[in-house]
C-alpha cells in the first residue's frame, strides 16, 4: 500500500476531505477490501441505523424522438422516425394510476429532446397531472431536457425552471451528466445537448431555486479514471456551493444497439467507482445502488461498497433496457436484498424523507416480475393534444398536413 | 512439489462465516485462503452444450468440453448420441449424463461409446462413494461437482458430504437450480462461495458458472475466494433467466483481468488450453 493510500484511508477514518491528487489514487491503486471497508465507515457515519432506503417510483420516458443524437444512447430515435413516440396525457395518467396502485408517489419523467414538444406542453402536462393527482411528485426533466428548453422558449435557465415549478415541478433528477469532462462529451457527441458547465448551472439554478436534485454519472465509455474523480469533484464542488443534491448515482455505459458500441465496464469496476464516491462525496447523503444496470446481486452488494439506498423500484424502464440490461425487482425483491443485507428497509421519498415500512406487509400489492415499457411494440398512436402546439420539425408538419 | 497442507475451518468457524454480515472480512479471509492454494491464476472453461436429440453443432476452437444435455429416450439411444457427438468432437473431451443416474456398467459402456467424463455430480444427490469409484473404474471422471438447489441450513452439511467424498480437482458451491422469483441473493452467493474455499482446502477450485450466474457476479466471486469459471458458452450469446449473456473469450478474459487474476484456458479435465 502506498503512503498516499494509507495517508487518504486515515483521513477517510478521521473524518477529512480527500485532495484531488489523494481521490485519484485511491480510486486506482486501493485494495477493493480496504475501499470497500472505508466506504463502510462514511455509510454507516451518515447513516448509523443500519437503515437502507428505496422509492417507489416510475421511470416514464414520455417521448424517445432525440435531437442530441448521443452516440451512447440506444433508446432515442431521430426525428420523423417511424418508432419515435410521445405519449399522451391520458397514457401518462394511466401510468400514475399503476404506479399509485402499487404504492408508488411519483413519476421520474425524462424524454428525448423532442422539436416538436415546447414548454408549454410540459407545462400542460404538469399541471393536468398536479390537477388529477394533488399529493403526486413530479421528479422530471434532467438537466439537458431543461437546456434544450431554454433553446427552444429563448427564456434563461432561472426562468424556465419558474414556469416548470409554477406549473408543478418538485425535483429534477440528475440525468444526462454522463461524464462532466467537456472532452468526453464531445467524443461522445452529447456536448452539444449541455455542456458540463451547462449542466452544473441548471442544477444550481435549480438548487437556488429551492428544488432539490440528484446527481448521476454514466462512466466506461471514452473516459478516463482521472476523468471520473473530476466529474466527482465538480460535483462535490457545487455541493459546497448550493448544497441541493439529495444523491449520487453511478452506473457504467450500457453498449448493446447503441453506435458506440464497445463492452460494459465489469462488476468489479462498479463496486470500485460506487465505494470511491462515497468517499470522495464526502457532502453527498445517500448514494444509490444501480441495480438495473448492474443486477440485482451486484446491486445488493453495493450496500457493502457505501451505498445506502437501493434506488427505486422503477416499475417501468426504457432507456438502459434498449442497450441490453433487462434487470427487475419489484419491492418484495428490493426488500428482501436489503434485510439479507442487515439492514432495516425503509420506504423514502425523493427527499430521502422516510415513509415508512415496505408497501407490500401493509396491503396486498400484485407482484411485479417485469419492468413495464413507454408502449406496447406496434403502437404508433399520436396524441390528440399534440394538435394544440405548434409543429417545428418538417415531419410533424407533414404528417400534419396529411391528416 | 507436494501442496502445502492447509486445513479448513471449523463447522463452527463457518455457521459464524455465513451468517455474519460483514462481507468483506469475509472476503478478504477468502481471498487470503484462494491466494495461497492456487496462487492467482483462473481458470475458465469453454463449453459447448449438445441437446440430447437433433443436429450436433460445429465444435468452435478452444471448445473445452462438448456437454450432452438431457435426457435420451433410453439407454440405447444415449450411447448412441455419446458416439455420434464424439464422432465430431475432433478430440474434445465429450461428457453425459450425471452421476446418480449412471451404474457401473453403464459408465463403462459410455466410455466405450467416446465419453470422457459424466457431465455432473450434484452433492446434494447423497452420492455415495462406491457410485464415484465405479464411474472412475470404467474410466471416466467427472466434469464438475455441484449442488443444484439451494438449502441455506443444509449448506454446511453439504460441504461437510463434499469432504467425505475426498480431494475434488473442483466444486461448484452455488446452485444450479435458480427460482426466478426468489432468486439467491448477491451476499448469499458471495458467502457461499467465500466459506467453500475456506471450508474445503481438500477441494483444489472452487468453481462458478458464467451463463448461470452471470458476468458480474461470477467476477466479484473471484474475490470471494472462487478461482475457476465454468460454463463459459463455446459460442458468443445467449440469454438467461438472469439477463443477458454476452460471454465472449474476450469478455471473460478482461474480467479475470480486471480482478488482477491470470486468465488461463483450461478443458475439462483441467489441461491447460494453448493460448494461439
Amino acid at each position: 500500500m502506498t503512503s498516499i493510500i494509507a495517508r487518504a484511508a486515515a483521513k477517510v477514518r478521521d473524518g477529512e476531505r480527500l485532495t484531488p491528487a489523494e481521490s485519484v489514487e485511491m480510486y486506482l491503486h486501493a485494495p477493493l477490501p480496504l475501499l470497500g471497508e472505508l466506504a463502510d465507515v462514511v455509510r454507516e457515519r451518515k447513516h448509523p441505523r443500519r437503515v437502507a432506503t428505496y422509492i417507489i417510483d416510475r421511470n416514464v420516458n414520455y417521448t424517445n424522438v432525440c435531437v442530441a443524437r448521443c452516440s451512447f444512447c440506444a433508446f432515442y430515435r431521430p426525428v420523423g422516425s417511424s418508432d419515435g413516440y410521445v405519449l399522451g396525457f391520458d397514457e401518462i395518467f394511466r401510468k400514475i394510476d399503476e404506479t399509485i396502485e402499487l404504492g408508488g408517489g411519483q413519476l421520474l419523467l425524462q424524454g428525448g429532446h423532442n422539436p416538436d414538444l415546447p414548454l408549454e406542453w410540459y407545462e400542460d402536462l404538469f399541471r393536468a397531472v398536479k390537477a388529477r393527482y394533488p399529493s403526486f411528485r413530479l421528479h422530471a426533466l434532467s438537466p439537458p431536457e431543461i437546456i434544450h428548453l431554454t433553446r427552444m422558449s429563448r427564456l434563461s435557465i432561472a426562468g424556465v425552471i419558474e414556469r416548470l415549478i409554477a406549473s408543478g415541478l418538485d425535483s429534477i433528477p440528475g440525468g444526462g451528466a454522463e461524464i462532466l469532462v467537456d472532452r468526453v462529451r464531445k467524443a461522445l457527441n452529447c456536448y452539444n445537448k449541455a455542456t458540463s458547465d451547462e449542466w452544473l448551472e441548471v442544477m444550481r439554478q435549480a438548487h437556488r431555486a429551492g428544488l432539490r436534485t440528484t446527481a448521476t454519472m454514466m462512466y466506461g465509455t471514452v473516459d478516463t479514471p482521472d476523468e471520473r474523480i473530476e466529474h466527482m469533484l465538480r460535483l462535490r464542488a457545487l455541493q459546497d456551493e448550493v448544497g441541493g443534491f439529495t444523491a449520487f448515482i453511478a452506473w457504467s455505459y450500457q453498449p448493446e444497439h447503441t453506435e458506440l458500441g464497445g463492452v460494459q465496464a465489469t462488476g468489479l469496476e462498479y463496486l470500485r467507482t460506487l465505494a470511491t464516491a462515497r468517499l470522495v462525496l464526502d457532502n453527498f447523503p445517500n448514494l444509490q445502488a444501480s441495480w438495473v444496470t448492474q443486477g440485482g446481486k451486484v446491486g445488493q452488494l453495493s450496500l457493502a461498497y457505501g451505498a445506502n439506498d437501493m434506488g427505486s423500484v422503477m416499475i417501468e424502464e426504457n432507456v438502459v433496457r434498449a442497450a441490453g440490461a433487462a434487470y427487475c425487482m419489484d419491492e418484495v425483491e428490493i426488500v428482501r436484498n436489503i434485510e439479507d443485507a442487515g439492514f432495516t428497509a425503509r420506504r423514502r421519498n425523493m427527499h430521502y424523507e422516510i415513509l415508512g415500512e415496505p408497501i407490500f406487509r401493509q396491503k396486498e400489492v400484485r407482484r411485479m416480475l417485469n419492468l413495464a415499457v413507454a408502449r406496447e411494440e406496434g403502437d404508433g398512436s399520436v396524441p390528440a393534444e399534440l394538435a394544440n402546439y405548434p409543429a417545428r420539425s418538417a415531419s410533424e408538419k407533414r404528417r400534419r398536413a396529411l391528416q | 512439489m507436494e501442496r502445502e497442507v492447509i486445513a479448513g475451518v471449523t463447522r463452527a468457524d463457518a455457521e459464524r462465516l455465513l451468517e455474519t454480515k460483514d462481507l468483506i472480512a469475509v472476503g478478504v479471509q477468502a481471498d487470503d485462503r484462494r491466494r495461497q492454494l492456487r496462487g492467482d491464476n483462473v481458470t475458465f472453461l469453454r463449453v459447448l452444450d449438445v441437446p440430447a436429440e437433433g443436429p450436433v453443432p460445429a465444435v468452435a476452437p478452444d471448445t473445452g468440453e462438448i456437454r450432452i444435455l438431457g435426457l435420451a429416450p433410453d439407454s440405447e439411444s444415449a450411447l448412441a448420441r455419446i458416439r455420434e457427438v464424439a464422432a465430431r468432437a475432433g478430440g474434445v473431451p465429450v461428457s453425459a449424463g450425471a452421476l446418480h443416474e449412471i451404474s457401473g456398467a453403464f459408465a463403462k459402456r459410455m466410455k466405450a461409446a467416446g465419453a470422457a467424463l459424466v457431465a455432473e455430480a450434484a452433492v446434494d444427490r447423497r452420492l455415495d462413494r462406491s457410485a464415484i469409484d465405479d464411474v472412475r473404474a470404467a474410466g471416466l471422471d467427472v466434469a464438475r461437482w455441484v449442488v443444484q438447489s439451494y438449502t441455506p441450513l443444509a449448506t454446511l452439511d453439504l460441504f461437510e458430504h463434499v469432504r467425505a467424498l475426498g480431494p475434488l480437482r473442483s466444486f461448484a458451491p452455488l446452485p444450479r437450480a435458480i427460482d426466478p422469483v426468489s432468486p439467491t441473493t448477491g451476499y448469499e452467493d458471495v458467502k457461499v462461495v467465500a466459506v467453500a474455499r475456506l471450508f474445503l482446502p481438500e477441494v483444489a477450485s472452487i468453481s462458478v458458472d458464467w451463463s448461470l450466474y452471470g458476468p458480474k457476479l461470477a467476477q466479484v466471486a473471484l474475490t470471494f475466494g472462487a478461482d475457476d469459471l465454468d460454463g463459459v458458452p463455446a459460442e458468443s450469446g445467449g440469454a438467461s433467466l438472469l439477463g443477458p449473456r454476452r460471454a465472449t473469450i474476450e469478455e471473460v478474459r478482461r474480467n479475470i483481468r480486471a480482478a488482477s487474476r491470470t486468465p488461463v484456458m483450461r478443458d475439462a479435465r483441467f489441461e491447460a488450453i494453448p493460448e494461439p
